[in-house]
């Protein structure tokens, strides 16, 4: 086991193969949660690494409304505003 | 006699579709309307997730809403 992975933040697990000899698995500890870009609560997400967001297609990297940056109750907050510059109510 | 009556123009404020026009076809119950528009898929929605515009179209059988509300409104307000 190389020298970095001999952390203790990295996850070790032990795995019986069809050859039936046992290996480590080696599990890497999970970023911290994305927040909201106004209010900067924590946004409900997959909390995955930069190199496991890269093999996901592009649709499933972040929602597909408008402001994915946001939280959904700001999102609403930041359109209504917009809505009553453009449309006088 | 809610404000999300048939020929209601609305702007979607939630989902993929925020910022779009739409229009309210039918009333289905207080919390759920069938609405539709140019960028908005005939759907139905909660009015929670709707905002209300001063402005109604009429809905007659032949006439294409989505053109209607097109030339008048646009798309929507977000690219």
């Amino acid at each position: 086991m190389r020298r970095a992975l001999r952390s203790t933040k990295i996850k070790k697990i032990v795995k019986r193969t069809p050859g039936n000899r046992l290996t480590i698995h080696f599990r890497k500890p999970k970023p911290n949660y994305a927040h909201c870009g106004i209010c900067g609560k924590k946004i409900v997400r997959a909390r995955l690494r930069a190199s496991e967001i890269r093999k996901l297609p592009k649709v499933q990297r972040r929602p597909e409304r408008p402001f994915p940056e946001l939280c959904p109750k700001c999102m609403r907050e930041k359109i209504k505003a917009m809505i009553r510059a453009v449309v006088k109510i | 006699m809610s404000i999300f009556e048939p020929g209601r123009v609305c702007i979607k404020i939630a989902g993929r579709e925020a910022g779009k026009y739409c229009v309210v076809l039918e009333v289905i119950d207080e919390n759920f309307v069938i609405v539709q528009g140019p960028k908005v898929r005939k759907r139905r929605c909660n009015i929670a997730h709707l905002q209300a515009l001063p402005e109604k179209i009429e809905i007659k059988e032949g006439v294409d809403i989505n053109k209607i509300i097109l030339e008048k409104f646009g798309e929507g307000i977000i690219k």
